[in-house]
């Protein structure tokens, strides 16, 4: 069996999702990690987040460990898209470990009114 | 002949699923002043830790994403340190609504037990990208003395 490696560990974010008219708004649990490190993709019809913590941040030094529950800080996550979205208008941003990811809806998607005749 | 009987679509694990709701419906409306679910939930969440310690000081490290630093608050009595917090929800503008949610808000609060005496008029807190770090000076008895002992 392979050797295990803390640093090859992935954890899945834990997420909320808003939606409104114009926009789906994500917000994602990343705690101590650079902003740097940190990749939002679109695929096909996916969205994909990840992070990874680089070496130093997590650096021991002389300490040792007493006791340990937080993760590697290494992210993972993928999403399925069913909506439309504006790509180019996607913005993200991170702040005290929350990583906000506003997605606009493409224009000919929001809801239309159809008239009957 | 036989009676006449409506027929009604199958529906897979229909029946589990109007069970679940008949309990929650019984939950919702008759049991719901039985129970304050908001003390239930209130410890339903503490941040994760980890704790190193080196010859002269203990550091505690703590994951607490989304809070204000204002928000924190961390306290030690005898040798057992708490963290204690709030994490709200972030404003939610109008017109919008909730798709999926995995999140905790509410207050927390986690309490561990120190290996040894520290100094607290010298503790360094910082919180940054979501983590909370707390270095805690060891008091200098606290500090292990080498000892050199003649192996006769």
């Amino acid at each position: 069996m392979n050797n295990l490696n803390l640093q090859d560990i992935y954890e899945s974010p834990a997420a909320d999702i808003h939606e409104s008219e114009k926009d789906i708004c994500m917000f994602l649990e990343m705690p101590g990690i650079a902003k740097e490190n940190i990749n939002v993709e679109f695929g096909q019809d996916e969205l994909t987040i990840s992070g990874k913590k680089s070496a130093t941040e997590e650096c021991c030094g002389q300490h040792h460990i007493l006791f340990k529950e937080r993760g590697a800080g290494n992210y993972y996550r993928k999403f399925k898209l069913n909506v439309n979205i504006d790509k180019d208008k996607t913005e993200a941003d991170y702040k005290d470990g929350i990583l906000k990811i506003t997605m606009p809806k493409s224009e000919e998607l929001k809801s239309k009114k159809i008239e009957i005749k | 002949m036989t009676n006449l009987i409506p027929w009604r679509k199958k529906e897979k694990a229909g029946d589990l699923a109007n069970i679940q709701n008949e309990i929650n419906r019984l939950f919702n409306t008759y049991l719901s002043h039985w129970f304050d679910t908001d003390d239930l939930l209130e410890s339903a969440w503490s941040p994760a830790i980890d704790v190193k310690e080196s010859k002269d000081d203990v550091v505690i490290v703590a994951d607490i994403p989304g809070v204000n630093k204002e928000d924190i608050e961390v306290s030690v009595h005898g040798d057992i340190l708490t963290i204690k917090g709030e994490k709200k929800q972030e404003t939610q503008e109008k017109g919008k609504d909730f798709i999926h949610t995995e999140r905790f808000y509410g207050s927390f609060s986690k309490s561990i037990s120190l290996p040894c005496e520290t100094d607290i008029s010298k503790a360094d807190t910082n919180y940054k990208d979501g983590v909370l770090k707390i270095v805690l000076p060891k008091k200098e008895e606290a500090k292990t003395k080498q000892i050199q002992i003649k192996v006769r």
